[in-house]
Formats: structure tokens, sequence, C-alpha cells
């Protein structure tokens, strides 16, 4: 008991002369500065793919969707058009002019893009609130 | 120290100067806890940093449960052992055997026969070659005066383990003193 009450002694002792140490002068300042650039990253918002490639996307899926529901018989793909083209084996026309988009397969591609498109919004939503500094 | 409070909801309106406050209340702990848990001042200084960045970030998640200080120093003392942990750094304490009775007065006496200004120099060095955790935990009991509940929540244990643990940390430190006062401890016997 009494080794214990020299010990605390002796650190009362010790931690008597012992201080606080300083960082640098300009600490404050490069903290703020820090946090105000780490601000501006986080509001310079670049997304992953550029606007004119949505747009590319947008105009082909409306397309296809347009294709799709103007034809009142199952959409075929026409074997002219392959033959057009001048393909050196007749297999390949073959099988395509046998390939054939229904209605409801349409729908499923409209669906699942939508639904792609409106998970891909909230997440960015998300990630960016979540990630904001204020 | 603590008389200029700093004043969190202007701070989480976006108040960058009532933020200024925060810092300079807070920053010399924070420094010298990181200081004595890394060993050098470059990564002190970057470590402090980076709490403060932590703190302005997460300040909107403090419900006040604890204490501000309470709260800052817990994320400081974790920033630390990332860092630690990032480096591959060892963290354990060095096998040192327990100081006995008879050491501790001659340490004591040899203390005194000491100028206080190498004293501090001294003390300084010797905490450099504490293990971070001891370091933490000594620093925060003495210097900032935290009481064992306290330090309970800063380092992630219960007040048990924290009252062992200052006293391990405290034997430990005064056997590396008795290390560095080896030829004063004999000049008095002489």
């Amino acid at each position: 008991m009494d080794e214990q009450k020299d010990l605390e002694k002796l650190m009362d002792k010790i931690f008597d002369v012992d201080q606080l140490e300083a960082p640098s002068a300009d600490f404050t300042t490069n903290v703020l500065e820090k946090i105000e650039t780490q601000k501006k990253v986080r509001l310079a918002y670049a997304p992953l793919l550029p606007g004119w490639v949505f747009i590319v996307i947008a105009v082909l899926v409306v397309l296809f969707v347009l294709y799709v529901f103007s034809a009142t018989e199952p959409v075929a793909l026409q074997t002219n058009y392959f033959e057009s083209v001048d393909f050196s084996t007749t297999w390949l026309s073959e099988r395509m002019s046998q390939f054939r988009f229904s209605k409801s397969l349409g729908y499923s591609v409209l669906v699942v893009g939508v639904l792609i498109c409106l998970q891909a919004r909230l997440l960015n939503r998300f990630l960016y609130r979540t990630n904001s500094l204020t | 120290m603590k008389e200029n409070q700093p004043n969190i909801p202007a701070i989480l309106a976006g108040d960058s100067k009532e933020f200024s406050v925060l810092v300079d209340s807070y920053k010399n702990v924070v420094f010298t806890v990181a200081l004595r848990m890394l060993k050098s001042r470059e990564e002190a200084e970057e470590v402090a940093q980076d709490t403060f960045i932590k703190v302005f970030k997460s300040l909107k998640k403090f419900k006040g449960d604890s204490k501000l200080s309470t709260w800052i120093y817990r994320i400081a003392y974790n920033t630390c052992l990332d860092r630690l942990k990032r480096k591959g750094r060892d963290q354990k304490n060095i096998a040192i055997d327990e100081i006995e009775g008879f050491e501790i007065k001659n340490v004591d006496n040899a203390l005194d026969g000491i100028v206080k200004s190498e004293r501090l120099e001294l003390v300084r060095n010797c905490i450099q070659k504490l293990a971070p955790k001891d370091a933490a935990l000594l620093t925060l009991f003495y210097l900032e005066e935290k009481n064992l509940s306290e330090l309970g929540e800063i380092l992630k244990m219960n007040e048990n383990s924290v009252k062992v643990g200052l006293f391990r940390a405290r034997g430990r430190l005064a056997k590396i003193l008795k290390q560095y006062l080896e030829p004063e401890i004999i000049g008095n016997y002489g």
C-alpha cells in the first residue's frame, strides 16, 4: 500500500513539471483550409458517365420502345436485312429470322430500365447526403 | 483553457470562426496525446489535424451524452490507433520488471537533485519510451485530469481496467525513469 502511495507521489512530482505541447502556429488555419478544400471537392460532383452518353442511351431506349410498341404483330428481324449486308454464310440470318421480340419482353426491358434509373438516382442522392460535410 | 466554450449550433450552421474556437481549445491536448502515442511531431500534427476534420464531419452526431472533450479525445485516440495499425507499429508494452518500493524512493530522491528545466526534458524523454496506450492514459489522467470513468470512455475500457492500466503505466514510467537516473542514484549512495 505504501509502495502505491510512494508511486503516486512520484507521479505527482513528475507530472508537476510536465506540460502540454503545442502544435505548429498555423495549426488551426491548416485545419480550416483542409475542411474548406474537402467541402469544395465534394461540391464539385462529377458523374461517372458524361451527359452525352446518357442522352445517347436515352435516345436508343426511346427508339427501341417506339419500335416495339408501334408493331401490331410481334416484331421479327427481317431476313433480307441480314442478306443486304451480305453475310457470307446464311446460318446467322436463318437463326435471326426465328428470333422474335414479344411485347412482354418490351415491357420487361422498359420496367427494368426504369428501376435501374430510379435506383441509381436514389443511391446517388443517398451517398451524396451521407458524404456531405454539412 | 475551457473558459471559451465553442458554440456547437453555430458550428453546425457553418460558422468556421466558432470551429476555430473549438480547435484552439483542444488542439494542445489532442496534439500532446498524438505526439506521445506516435512519437513523431510530423505524424502527431497530421493526426491531430485529421482528428479535428473528423470532429467537424461528425459533430452533428454528438448528442452530448459525454463531455465534448471526452468525445474529441476518443476520436483522437482512435485516429492514433488507426495510424499505428496502418504503419504496423508495435503497440505493446516492452516487458519491464516491477519496480520495488525502495527503487521508487531512490528515483524520488534522485529527481529532487535535478533542476526543474532539466526535469521537464527528462520526463518527456521517459514518456516517449512508454507504449502508446500507457502514454495516452497518463497524459489524459495527469495533464487533462480526466477521471476513471471518462478515461474508460476514451479508451473503451471499464473503470477497473483503467485503474489497473494506470497502476501498471505508473510502474513502467518509474522504471524507465530509474534507468535514466541510474548515475544520480549511484551518486547519491556514493
